[in-house]
């Protein structure tokens, strides 16, 4: 579980001695560089590239001062790094003739490009609070089931009643208290991701 | 009445009230915050539903399945992931088809100029219809608003896989090359320009079936120029694969790109397709594979080609003329392009050396055993001449044995040349410009020089051009004296040249001169039983015939009929020219009988080792004629001289003399039979 505000990561980050926060960073940023990437047009493997030459770039202008927290917001800077990044790959894709692969036609609009990325946060803070909220509900193993059973399998709660030989009313029950967690969980994580 | 259940309240969030649930809500706080907290659950849990797969595993892996669900298809797998859109593998689940299906990669956020290509791209694929263009079976709008389209489903590899794998012969590549320009072709004219060929474009299957993909780029021909289409955008972006792109594509002004910009873009396929390379290097900074596209020549196929091969000139003027930089000197069509594929595979005249006269009559030389057409003798001495201006442009390797197999050739070649009248100056003109030729390009090797000059002089001779023949030949001459001594068989060349000269002139004393010269040095270099001497014994036989000594000249002709039936045989034009030669001077002197048997023993000859058109096998069929027509047989004459009559008709066309010569004999045939109403018909045909 993250605990760190990005803000206090950013701190953090100034001490180049701190390793601790650098693998951080990269935990809360990768998986959403390499999303952001796909929805750009890259394919995995490259996508990976992009995600890591964005961390690459964003740790050595960080370290040489150019982040100015007052001059715009980390999200801005983050975007401008990873799209000059995809834009890249898909260059290199372009001309390196045994891929043959075609270059994407052109990068969305800006706006476009933000909303994906806030998407991407989104659903990388989700996919987050779910696997927290496995490890707190660990010992309860009947109701994380049941939850994930109605959640992701579509079943109904009399079905997930009937298989794990439960009543209704507990389904529901586990049902609302995993839901409650996890907004609670979500809304911790969405605070510790957000910049003051 | 007890608060209510959890299901119970979501109900309620749900919209599906009960009436006395909803009451007790009112009264009871407890449940007021409750259902707050269901409601935010409920929330949350549709977010969860409609996320993805990747969720539940929580493992942070990009799920194909998050990307897609489609009424009626099961997707399987994701195929490929483009710039423009994502390819699933997926089953139509009504008919159990397997089939692609292509969605606009950024879906509900996707620019309006994202979704008008997208939409148009499914409109104009699925307005074709063709063998080799995939098929489009269904299209439309994800219920998020992604655009959709499925197609056929190809299993197979893509070419540049298919081609790592199969080892394919020259021919079969260009066969798999003309099928995809047929595909191409069609699409152009339908108005659409693919603008994104590339070898992953196109897939074969193991029936052989071939399609080409991907008309994701494709624009129609001759509409309004969106300025933000532009190739290369301000920032930079490329449209399209720039391996494969054309200059003009490079240029970033999308009016520049038309049918000829795939002409291009085919003619580099074809290029990787026979060498396995590309005509330029193509990996490394964006600028430097834009200029090598603009500016840099392509490779020569020879020098590409890893492990190295050998091609010929035309399959290289193909995929050169594919690959000119200036679209206005390139194929100016696929079909142009396929057609000299074609070309190519029949043994036929490629269009792209049309320009240059001299290839396109080798060509049809080379043809001309084979297939008896139009090509005549005037053909046969461009063709010579072209083949001796090519050939010694090559001279840089110094490849003495070959220059000399073509000058054996060309000697043939221009040996049995009759030069129609109206071609004459044509020729000459030729000619004088090979003279003035030879002094620009052949000053420091005077071997070749003297070699050619001969080969011109005799060339002149043919045409009767016997002042020019003999300026030549008297220079050559010269040069082969210096260069080997008075008694060297290139001088006894050289003599007989001359000879040959004088004798046209009737200067047949000085003519007589040359030619014992000649044989005198053939012979001390050969001895007696050499296929030069009996040459040399013909040009003097000639003479001797000329003078009226005919006994002298039937007996030279019996000596080379005895050397060439030893070293030829008896089926060898060459033999067959000797009694062809001899059967003339019976004829001359009177003695018909044995005449009449040399004739027929040339003509069969003839007739077996020439084709139908050579003016030797005319020649034949006139002399025999005429010996049946003096020993009273018509009706063995009149094949023959129809045959004749055909073959001028055909080769030197109605006007020319010896076809009006050769009619007159056939009139005079009917006239003299008497065939009155043949006689009558063929001078109506005259008259027409």
């Amino acid at each position: 579980m993250l605990t760190r505000t990005t803000t206090a990561m950013l701190e953090a980050l100034l001490d180049p001695a701190d390793d601790e926060v650098w693998r951080d960073f990269d935990h809360r940023y990768r998986p959403i560089l390499v999303a952001f990437a796909r929805r750009l047009g890259l394919p995995a493997e490259d996508a990976a590239d992009a995600a890591q030459e964005t961390l690459t770039r964003f740790v050595r202008s960080y370290r040489d001062g150019k982040y100015d927290r007052d001059r715009g917001r980390l999200r801005s800077w983050i975007i401008g790094i990873a799209r000059h990044c995809v834009y890249d790959i898909h260059q290199r894709r372009a001309t390196d003739p045994k891929r043959g692969m075609s270059a994407i036609s052109e990068l969305p609009d800006e706006s476009t490009i933000n909303a994906m990325w806030d998407e991407e946060c989104e659903h990388e803070i989700l996919r987050q609070g779910i696997s927290e909220l496995r490890q707190q509900t660990r010992t309860e193993e009947g109701t994380i089931r049941a939850f994930e059973m109605l959640a992701f399998d579509g079943r109904t709660p009399a079905e997930v009643a009937k298989e794990l030989s439960i009543s209704v009313n507990d389904v529901y029950l586990a049902k609302h208290r995993c839901l409650k967690r996890l907004r609670e969980i979500l809304g911790h994580l969405k605070h510790l991701y957000e910049v003051a | 009445m007890d608060c209510p259940s959890l299901a119970q309240l979501e109900a309620v969030v749900n919209d599906e009230p009960d009436g006395p649930v909803a009451v007790h809500i009112e009264i009871c706080p407890a449940c007021r915050r409750q259902v707050e907290q269901v409601r935010a659950n409920v929330a949350l849990l549709r977010r969860l539903s409609g996320s993805a797969a990747d969720l539940r595993t929580a493992s942070g892996h990009w799920a194909a399945d998050r990307e897609l669900t489609l009424p009626g298809y099961t997707i399987l797998d994701e195929m490929h992931r483009g710039g423009q859109g994502v390819i699933y593998r997926a089953r139509q689940i009504a008919t159990h088809r397997t089939v692609a299906v292509k969605v606009l990669l950024s879906g509900t956020l996707a620019t309006s100029k994202q979704r008008r290509r997208f939409e148009r791209e499914i409109e104009l694929v699925a307005g074709l219809r063709h063998p080799n263009i995939v098929t489009v079976y269904a299209s439309g709008v994800t219920e998020d608003g992604r655009h959709w389209f499925a197609m056929e489903y190809l299993d197979g590899d893509t070419l540049d896989v298919y081609l790592a794998r199969h080892t394919l012969a020259l021919a079969d590549k260009l066969r798999l090359f003309s099928r995809i320009c047929g595909a191409v072709g069609y699409a152009h004219q339908r108005g659409i320009i693919h603008r994104d060929l590339k070898p992953a474009n196109v897939i074969v299957g193991a029936d052989d079936a071939l399609h080409v993909l991907d008309f994701g780029l494709a624009k129609p021909v001759n509409t309004e120029i969106d300025r933000e289409q532009a190739i290369v955008t301000i920032h930079g972006t490329f449209l399209g694969t720039i391996a494969y792109a054309s200059p003009e594509q490079t240029t970033g002004d999308p009016g520049a790109v038309d049918v000829r910009s795939d002409v291009y873009t085919l003619g580099v396929i074809l290029f990787e397709m026979l060498t396995g390379n590309y005509p330029y290097p193509v990996t490394g900074r964006l600028s430097d594979v834009v200029d090598a596209i603009t500016n840099t020549p392509p490779e020569s196929l020879r020098s590409a080609a890893d492990p190295p091969e050998r091609f010929d000139d035309d399959i290289e003027t193909i995929v050169r003329t594919a690959l000119v930089k200036d679209p206005s000197r390139r194929y100016q069509s696929v079909e142009a392009l396929q057609r000299d594929a074609e070309h190519y595979l029949a043994d036929e005249p490629i269009d792209a050396k049309r320009d240059s006269g001299w290839y396109v009559l080798r060509k049809t030389l080379s043809r001309y055993k084979l297939q008896a057409g139009a090509a005549g003798a005037f053909v046969l001495v461009l063709a010579g001449f072209g083949i001796a201006m090519s050939v010694l442009y090559q001279r840089a390797r110094n490849e003495a044995e070959k220059v000399t197999q073509i000058n054996l050739f060309l000697e043939d070649t221009l040996g049995s040349a009759e030069a129609p009248l109206q071609g004459e100056l044509t020729v000459r003109e030729m000619l004088d410009e090979g003279v003035h030729w030879i002094a620009l390009a052949l000053g420091d090797q005077p071997d070749i020089e003297a070699s050619v000059r001969g080969i011109i002089g005799n060339a002149y001779r043919n045409i009767g051009q016997i002042q020019a023949a003999e300026a030549q030949l008297q220079v050559s001459l010269k040069m082969r004296r210096e260069q080997f001594g008075d008694r060297h068989p290139e001088v006894a060349k050289g003599l007989s040249g001359l000879g040959l000269v004088r004798m046209s002139q009737g200067r047949y004393d000085e003519a007589e001169g040359y030619f014992i010269d000649a044989l005198a040095i053939r012979r001390e270099a050969r001895g007696d039983d050499d296929l030069q001497v009996a040459l040399a014994l013909n040009n003097l036989a000639g003479v001797k015939r000329a003078k009226g000594e005919l006994d002298e000249a039937r007996r030279l002709y019996g000596k080379s009929y005895v050397i060439r039936l030893a070293h030829r045989g008896p089926l060898h034009a060459d033999t067959a020219m000797c009694e062809f030669l001899m059967g003339e001077v019976y004829l001359d002197q009177g003695l018909d009988a044995q005449a009449l048997v040399m004739h027929v023993r040339a003509l069969a000859t003839r007739r077996t080792v020439l084709h139908e058109h050579h003016p030797d096998l005319a020649r034949s069929r006139e002399a025999a004629a005429t010996i049946y027509v003096r020993l009273g047989e018509p009706d063995s004459a009149e094949p023959l001289l129809q045959a004749v009559l055909r073959r001028h008709q055909d080769v030197l066309g109605e006007g020319h003399w010896r076809t009006v010569r050769a009619r007159q004999a056939l009139v005079d045939l009917y006239d003299a039979w008497p065939r009155p109403e043949k006689a009558a018909r063929l001078r109506a045909k005259k008259e027409d």
